[in-house]
């Protein structure tokens, strides 16, 4: 059985490894550094508190479901529009982050991922913008590889239908 | 996403029943999701990272508070088994238990990027709306409203509308505040609109 010590120390390189790929998830959700710099605390103070529950599988995997579930209740707790239904703002002028948007592909690709449904848009961005594997966004999201796969392939195609519509 | 992956990705797409040219054309599209630009993020060196994870380590493991003085609901969680109880705080405020884990987070994002200050002192004046609405101790409002004056002391010209804002949650906020409460949210209000004319002159 591992020591404490050997514990915090297993988690301060979990953090290590994996902090950044969580932020960066989180800001994608969000656009707002300081409320994805919280998220990110909290994701990993959970995944501290609750590490008797992790019970193999990709801890990666585990740390983004925490952080999606953690997201889901602060916009419930906040009565936020969740970024996902305000697709414009992902690329206002007005946001203070570096504009990402000057590209028009870009522009228009972010435009219909989030106009996708819910779950279309949760695989996309976990398999693709944040390039977890099938097995991973899987384990994120409660769905066997087999359903990932589905599922891609009808997001992928929607997606491209929609860019060809937009043409 | 490297050549590995987007042939993976085929393969996947071909189990879906993608014809082979669909799913070729289909991973060229999964690979320039991966290539889509993210918002800028601050990034901290693994010493820092190493830091923050004992942080969160130690404020997880022991009931620390922001504030000297226990709530009776805290205290009772903390005497449970000596187990750290707390739901997670989504968003927490003055008197939470990982209040000073929000707090610490906001220090180092600003360090690193001063403009995010505006928004720190945003969030302190809804602080101060939610501490009075769900009739908090006034001593946790007067406690965030010194945050409040810290942050709006180190404004710059282009925060009027930050300011503007605070003013407006403050001011909502002292409408229902108890006695004490206002008399702190009053030397908030003070503060920035000598902060806006100092700003202005």
């Amino acid at each position: 059985m591992d020591s404490l010590i050997d514990r915090e120390s297993q988690f301060e390189e979990a953090y290590v490894a994996h902090a950044d790929a969580i932020k960066r998830y989180l800001l994608w959700r969000t656009s707002e550094p300081l409320l994805a710099e919280d998220l990110t605390s909290e994701t990993f103070a959970k995944a501290w508190r609750s590490k008797e529950k992790f019970n193999g599988g990709s801890y990666k995997a585990w740390l983004y479901r925490i952080a999606q579930n953690l997201l889901i209740d602060h916009w419930r707790k906040h009565k936020e529009v969740p970024m996902c239904d305000s697709v414009e703002h992902l690329v206002s002028s007005e946001n203070l982050l570096e504009d990402v948007t000057r590209n028009d592909d870009a522009k228009s690709l972010k435009l219909a991922v989030g106009r996708l449904p819910k779950k279309l848009r949760s695989v996309v961005e976990l398999r693709f913008i944040e390039g977890l594997s099938a097995k991973e966004t899987g384990e994120v999201l409660g769905l066997n590889e087999g359903n990932v796969r589905v599922l891609q392939h009808r997001a992928l195609k929607k997606l491209q239908i929609t860019l060809t519509e937009h043409e | 996403m490297n050549s590995n992956n987007t042939n993976q990705l085929e393969t996947e797409l071909r189990k879906a029943g993608a014809s082979h040219d669909e799913a070729a054309q289909l991973a060229q599209l999964g690979a320039a999701l991966h290539e889509l630009p993210h918002p800028a993020q601050i990034h901290h060196s693994s010493e820092l990272k190493r830091e923050l994870a004992r942080q969160i380590i130690a404020t997880s493991n022991e009931p620390k508070r922001w504030m000297p003085w226990m709530t009776a609901v805290g205290f009772s969680a903390a005497l449970i088994g000596g187990i750290f109880v707390t739901s997670v705080a989504r968003s927490s405020y003055p008197g939470d238990l990982t209040y000073s884990l929000k707090r610490a987070s906001e220090q180092i994002t600003v360090a690193v990027q001063p403009a995010y200050r505006d928004q720190m002192m945003m969030r302190r004046s809804d602080e101060v709306r939610h501490l009075v609405e769900t009739h908090a101790d006034s001593k946790l409002v007067a406690v965030t409203i010194d945050s409040y004056i810290y942050d709006v002391g180190r404004t710059s010209p282009e925060s009027y509308r930050a300011l503007e804002y605070c003013t407006k949650v403050l001011q909502d906020a002292r409408a229902k505040a108890s006695v004490q409460a206002a008399q702190s949210i009053d030397a908030g209000l003070k503060a920035a609109s000598d902060r806006e004319r100092k700003l202005t002159s």
